[in-house]
C-alpha cells in the first residue's frame, strides 16, 4: 500500500465518471422536464400531456408497489424496430421520459413474465381488472399470475347485493348468501391501472406519417 | 535437504507489498484503442448527439423535426379553434349556428363569408351594437369588443377558423388586415350601417 493516495484518486475518478454519466448527465438533460402538449393529428386539438394521476390512482400506485407487480410487469413500450410491443398492441408509440413525469417512484420493471402495462388503461375496464385480480385465469386461461384474493372480501349479503360485487362463474362463486366485494386497495389498484396510458403523440415520437416516396428534408 | 529460496512477491518479514512498474503489452493498447474507437462510433450513432428530444429510431434533431407534421396552417387552425371554443362558442355555439336571443349564426353568414374580411375584423375588434341583418333575419343584440383580449394574430386565427369551419369556404384572414382595422378603429361599438359603408371587396 505504498500508493494509497493514487489508489484513492483512481477509485474517485471511476466513481465520478459513472456518477456524471448516470446521474448528473440525465439530471441536466431531463431534470427540467415539464408537462407539454401533444402533437395534433389532423384537426384535433393538441392536449396537455401527461396529466397528473387522479388521487385514487396515486393510492393504487402504492398497492402496485407493495405487491411487487413490477417484478413481473413492465411499463415500457419499446420502439418499433427494437421489439414487437407496438405490433402486439401494447402501445401506439414508444415510451418517452415524459410518460413517467407524475410517477413517483417510476416502476418500469425489468422482466416481462406478464404483459407490459404501459397502456393497460387503454385496453381494460374497471370490472375486468377486478376479475383479473381475483382470479387471473377467469379472463385468460393458463395465466401465470397469482390470484390476489386478499384484496377482496367475502361477506354476507345485506338487504340488497352490493353494486360492486364480482360476478363470478360457479367454480369461483362464494357460498349462497355471500358475495365477493373489492377492498379499497383493489379499487385503488384498478384506478391506478386504468390511469396507465401513454397515448399522446409528442414531438419526440410523432404520429406515423402516411407512406410517401418523397425524400425527407433531412436526407437531402 | 533442499533449502528453498524465498520466492519473489512473498511478504518477507511483514514488509508492506509494493507496486512495481511494468510495460503494458502493445496488443493491449491496440485492443483498447479499437474498443474506444468503436464505442465512440456507437455513441455518436445511437445517442442522437445527446439531445433529449431525439429517441430511437431517429438520429438527429432535424430528423425528428421532419418526421413531425409539417402543415404550417395546422398550428394556426388549432389556435383559432381553441380561441373559438373557449370564447366565441359560448354565444355563437360550437356549431356556429348562433342562438335566438344570444348571437346570430356564423355558419353560412354573408358577413363571415364576405371576400375581404374587413367587416368581421372590425366586429371582432370593436364589438357590435344595434340591429344587423344576417341570413335574411333581423338581430338586435350587443357583442362585446375583444380588441384588448387578443392579439392581431389571434383574431386573424379565429376569423380564419370561422371562415373555413362548418360549410364555410372563404379565404384566410391575415394578421396585417386585423392590424390595419385596429389602427383606424374609433371608440365604441360598430354598427351595421357603419360597416356597410366599408366596401366588401
Amino acid at each position: 500500500m505504498n500508493r494509497g493516495p493514487l489508489l484513492f484518486l483512481g477509485l474517485f475518478a471511476a466513481m465520478a465518471c459513472s456518477w456524471t454519466g448516470f446521474v448528473l448527465g440525465p439530471q441536466l438533460q431531463l431534470g427540467g422536464l415539464i408537462q407539454t402538449n401533444t402533437v395534433a393529428v389532423g384537426d384535433a386539438l393538441s392536449q396537455t400531456y401527461p396529466l397528473a394521476q387522479p388521487g385514487q390512482a396515486h393510492a393504487g400506485a402504492e398497492v402496485y408497489r407493495a405487491n411487487g407487480c413490477a417484478a413481473c410487469h413492465t411499463q415500457m413500450v419499446r420502439p418499433v424496430d427494437l421489439g414487437s410491443d407496438i405490433r402486439r398492441g401494447w402501445g401506439i408509440r414508444r415510451s418517452l421520459a415524459e410518460d413517467y413525469l407524475f410517477q413517483q417512484p417510476v416502476m418500469p420493471g425489468s422482466q416481462r413474465i406478464g404483459p407490459d402495462l404501459a397502456n393497460f388503461g387503454r385496453r381494460s375496464d374497471f370490472r375486468g381488472i377486478l376479475l383479473r385480480l381475483y382470479d387471473p385465469r377467469l379472463i385468460m386461461g393458463g395465466s401465470l399470475m397469482p390470484p390476489y384474493r386478499f384484496l377482496f372480501e367475502t361477506r354476507k349479503i345485506g338487504l340488497f347485493p352490493s353494486a360492486d360485487a364480482l360476478v363470478l362463474p360457479a367454480k369461483d362463486a362464494p357460498p349462497p348468501g355471500r358475495e365477493v366485494v373489492p377492498l379499497p386497495e383493489a379499487r385503488a389498484l384498478a384506478a391506478y391501472l386504468l390511469s396507465l396510458r401513454q397515448d399522446g403523440y409528442l414531438f419526440e415520437a410523432p404520429p406515423p406519417m402516411p407512406e410517401t416516396n418523397a425524400v425527407p428534408a433531412a436526407v437531402k | 535437504m533442499n533449502t528453498r529460496e524465498p520466492e519473489k512477491n512473498v511478504l518477507q518479514n511483514g514488509a508492506e507489498p509494493a507496486a512495481g512498474r511494468s510495460t503494458v503489452p502493445i496488443w493491449q493498447i491496440i485492443v483498447f484503442a479499437l474498443l474506444f474507437y468503436w464505442s465512440a462510433l456507437f455513441v455518436t450513432e445511437m445517442a442522437g448527439s445527446f439531445s433529449k428530444d431525439v429517441y430511437n429510431p431517429y438520429h438527429s434533431y432535424d430528423e425528428v423535426a421532419s418526421a413531425n407534421p409539417q402543415d404550417p396552417g395546422a398550428k394556426l387552425r388549432a389556435e383559432g379553434r381553441r380561441i373559438f371554443e373557449t370564447t366565441c362558442a359560448a354565444c355563437h355555439q360550437p356549431t356556429g349556428a348562433g342562438k335566438e336571443g344570444t348571437a346570430p349564426p356564423l355558419a353560412g353568414s354573408e358577413w363571415v363569408l364576405a371576400p375581404g374580411g374587413d367587416r368581421i375584423a372590425r366586429i371582432a375588434l370593436n364589438g357590435l351594437a344595434g340591429p344587423i341583418r344576417v341570413k335574411g333575419q333581423e338581430w338586435n343584440l350587443t357583442m362585446p369588443p375583444w380588441r384588448d383580449n387578443f392579439s392581431d394574430g389571434q383574431i386573424a386565427a379565429v376569423l380564419t377558423y370561422i371562415r373555413s369551419q362548418w360549410d364555410n369556404k372563404a379565404g384566410p384572414i391575415k394578421p396585417e388586415l386585423v392590424k390595419a382595422a385596429r389602427a383606424e378603429a374609433r371608440a365604441g361599438y360598430e354598427t351595421s350601417d357603419e360597416l356597410l359603408k366599408i366596401p366588401a371587396q
